[in-house]
């Protein structure tokens, strides 16, 4: 019983992973633009997508094809700042809100239409691989999409801290007209900033697309998973968002063993409102009470 | 009169009310139930736009989950007649109280937060929501609940399936009362605190105003008559299902017009309704439902873009601006 | 009435107070903390540490709205107004209590008159120039009557004949009991205007008085000009 405890657990970590990149680039968005993209999930899908026809096609593993999935997201995402998110930069929430909510509409409708509510999945060469000390196993695609995110995200450590660009951006997300004045040409920033982290829901999208079903609800699932970690990271906090979704993924794991597995998704719900109403600045902010 | 705000002259009321009259009157020239179906459903849009306006364009607390009083008052009514015999009249009354009290309960930890927590919080409850009813078997579950019509013609079980009519004026009186108390909140003290809380929250509160009160108050008025367009419909199509009441569509219809015929603002949710709704039919019919939306996002994103405080509120700043003043 | 009043972060350990009838200056170079220090005797910012006393009693943790009942106003130093509503709305806004809505307009009537706002009374606040802002501002936070007036940079881009009545303004008010924390950086305002000023430098106070006296003070004139200055 406890062994399988620990698979839960384990698969969780592994999955939290996951949703921690999403959610990290998420975050980043809203750090450095204060605008929430509720079309950050449906980017994800659509890598996901990407991935499946990339490999269906043409045989190309997930993890290289993740090579072409970077850049290929980093341009969507400075498209997106540059067409969608610049002409509502300065309007009121409420449009923000709704611009990126009716994109998700259209581009989850669209791939729906085009290509129909079917389950599919990759199937790379290592899908039956697993790994097992006594009772638990350590399945091929899980650990190494585990260990992709975690390398990422160790990655985005050291952009961030140690070279210049990464400062910068950490500049423009705590104070932009004060990172402007001191000459850091701002709507640069905001564009690396989108690029980088649709890039990141992209490597996610292509990562998962190994164990996880490619459909077009995906993106909502995760879309959803993606801002309670980002809530409870502390928004803007990309560290935050790495342990918050670890957190998440366990714990979504563990509820779905031990309570129900249709409850799933609640528990993302249950702690959103926890984390609201008990520490509304995340585990890791502080937050001005308005 | 103190508050001269009115920017339409008096004779816009009275254009109003002739066309209400008409409205009112036309069914008695027995048209056929696809005509009578037709402008129900087109009240009953206008009505949730109107519900909705009550708290995201007059308070600016935008609701992304209002979908979920819907549902409560669909499943009070249905669970109460189905599997306790009661009057669905009860769910009229019930249902009301029920999303109003979940919109309190929403509210009251999300309003003392900055407002995008209440419209985000709003929607990840409505989505929990519908997930929970899809997987709770005593109420059906994702099968749903399925109406044994009773009679053909009963007003104790609220069911008028022979003469459409009934629902007709049900919903018409639900709209004339829904437009009447928009003007009234309009118009009102309340109203202008609504108003001086959504255009800046912090002003209003260094002004004495009550701002998470209000808030709340206009959100369960607003989740109540919701909820109680919830109950109509379940009489109306004695058929309700999870994802048919409390799907992000649900509020999407609710939020559309709203936002198209002018937020904030009296009769833009009606304008919005009339003009989306046979607009949305119509591309249904020939496009299918999945581009459907696919459309509607668009006209979503368009709005946002060119015109996000709608139509009506257009109209409104051409006839004010700064070189003129009126009366 | 006295304020007593102690913080830390950016204000630290702050503490003054405020004779009922005064008017009293608060200045010091930019982020020193004038603005927080209204923000949080409103409670708009979380205090912590210390304790604000409103005539008398202990309003430490008294919620915005209700200071604003108990005798509390503000002014901030971008003009928030309501823009998408009247001028008119935006006075009628205001919830007084004890009052008639006829006692109510009458007042509305009054205040417009006496800020010369009358001729826009239809208008959207959003369409007003920068200056009839801030009158409608102050208009609208007089509707309370509030006896202790917060006002952040009031004159701040207000053209001259403008200028006039607001000062005039205030100082009418200050003649019928009304007292006035006023944020400023105008010298000749603040000579013209105030009996008594604080100057407060990277959060803490480094100075009190009367103007004359804080003039030359040596700390002061480093604060604003920079220790190179002699």
């Amino acid at each position: 019983m406890h062994e399988m405890l620990t698979q839960v657990i384990l698969n969780g970590l592994f999955l939290g992973a996951i949703y921690s990149l999403v959610s990290i680039g998420l975050t980043l968005i809203w750090g450095t633009m204060k605008i929430i993209n509720f079309s950050h999930g449906c980017l994800m899908m659509v890598s996901m997508y990407i991935s499946f026809w990339l490999w269906f096609i043409i045989r190309l593993d997930p993890l290289i094809s993740i090579f072409i999935i970077f850049p290929l997201m980093y341009g969507i995402g400075c498209l997106f700042q540059r067409f969608i998110i610049m002409p509502i930069l300065e309007a009121e929430r409420h449009a923000q809100l709704l611009m990126t909510f009716g994109l998700m509409l259209v581009i989850k409708n669209t791939v729906l239409y085009v290509w129909r509510a079917d389950y599919r999945i990759v199937l790379p060469l290592y899908a039956d691989l697993f790994f097992r000390t006594g009772e638990i196993v350590f399945d091929a695609p899980r650990v190494i999409a585990f260990t992709a995110a975690i390398a990422l995200s160790i990655g985005l450590h050291f952009f961030m801290t140690k070279t210049s660009m990464g400062m910068a951006i950490r500049a423009v997300a705590q104070d932009s007209e004060a990172a402007s004045a001191m000459g850091i040409n701002v709507y640069k920033i905001y564009s690396i900033t989108c690029g980088l982290g649709t890039a990141f829901a992209g490597v996610a999208g292509a990562l998962i697309s190994t164990y996880y079903p490619v459909n077009p609800e995906a993106g909502t699932v995760f879309m959803f998973m993606a801002f309670v970690i980002m809530v409870l990271g502390s928004m803007g906090n990309y560290l935050g968002a790495m342990v918050a979704g670890l957190i998440i993924g366990v714990t979504e794991g563990v509820t779905a063993f031990l309570i129900s597995s249709s409850l799933r998704q609640a528990v993302a719900f249950i702690v959103f409102i926890l984390t609201l109403l008990l520490k509304p600045e995340g585990l890791f902010g502080r937050l001005l009470r308005r | 009169m103190y508050r001269k705000s009115e920017l339409l002259p008096h004779q816009i009321h009275w254009i109003i009310i002739g066309i209400l009259a008409a409205l009112a009157f036309y069914p008695c020239l027995n048209p056929g139930e696809f005509i009578i179906d037709v402008t129900f459903m087109l009240f009953h849009y206008a009505y949730l736009a109107l519900c909705w306006n009550l708290i995201s364009g007059f308070a600016g607390q935008f609701s992304l989950g209002h979908a979920a009083y819907y549902g409560v008052g669909a499943y009070t009514a249905g669970v109460l007649f189905m599997r306790f015999r009661l009057t669905p009249w009860l769910g009229m009354l019930s249902g009301p109280m029920l999303g109003a009290a979940l919109a309190l309960a929403t509210g009251y930890p999300t309003f003392r937060l900055r407002h995008h927590y209440f419209a985000l919080a709003s929607l990840a409850l409505a989505e929990v929501m519908r997930l929970f009813f899809l997987s709770w078997d005593y109420i059906g579950g994702a099968y749903g609940i399925w109406y044994e019509p009773v009679l053909r013609y009963s007003w104790i079980d609220f069911q008028f399936t022979v003469d459409h009519r009934v629902y007709y004026y049900i919903m018409f009186a639900m709209l004339c009362g829904a437009l009447l108390l928009t003007w009234k909140i309009r118009h009102s003290d309340f109203g202008l605190r609504l108003m001086a809380l959504r255009d800046d929250e912090e002003a209003a509160k260094s002004l004495g105003i009550n701002t998470l009160t209000n808030k709340l108050v206009i959100a369960a008025i607003s989740a109540g008559l919701t909820a109680m367009a919830g109950v109509v419909y379940a009489q109306f199509t004695l058929f309700i299902e999870p994802d048919s009441t409390m799907s992000i569509w649900v509020t999407m219809d609710m939020l559309l017009p709203a936002m198209l015929g002018g937020l904030g603002i009296t009769y833009g949710p009606v304008i919005g309704a009339f003009i989306l709704i046979p607009i949305s039919w119509a591309l249904r019919t020939f496009i299918g439902s999945t581009l459907q939306v696919v459309i509607r996002g668009i006209i979503l994103m368009l709005i946002v873009a060119f015109m996000p405080d709608g139509l009506l509120q257009i109209v409104i700043n051409r006839i004010t601006r700064p070189a003129l003043i009126r009366r | 009435m006295t304020k007593r009043f102690g913080g830390v972060l950016a204000l630290n350990n702050v503490s003054f107070g405020i004779s009922k009838g005064e008017i009293v200056g608060l200045i010091g170079p930019n982020g020193s903390g004038k603005t927080t220090l209204l923000d949080v005797v409103n409670n708009f910012l979380d205090k912590d540490g210390g304790k604000v006393y409103f005539n008398g009693e202990n309003v430490t943790n008294v919620a915005p709205h209700k200071l604003a009942c108990k005798g509390i106003g503000r002014t901030f130093q971008v003009s928030r107004v309501f823009e998408k509503m009247t001028v008119l709305e935006n006075l009628l806004s205001v919830p007084v209590r004890r009052e008639s809505s006829e006692a109510k307009f009458q007042r509305v009537k009054d205040l417009l008159e006496t800020t010369g706002l009358m001729p826009v009374i239809y208008e959207y606040a959003k369409n007003l120039s920068g200056g009839q802002k801030k009158l409608l501002e102050l208009s609208r936070a007089l509707m309370l009557d509030p006896d202790l007036m917060m006002m952040d940079e009031p004159f701040a881009g207000v053209d001259p004949a403008m200028l006039d009545r607001l000062i005039d303004l205030v100082e009418d008010l200050n003649k019928t009991g009304k007292t006035f924390l006023i944020i400023e950086h105008n010298m000749a305002l603040i000579h013209r205007l105030c009996n008594r000023v604080i100057v407060l430098n990277e959060g803490k106070v480094i100075a009190e008085g009367r103007i004359e006296d804080i003039e030359h003070n040596p700390r002061v004139v480093e604060a604003y000009l920079g220790s190179g200055v002699k």
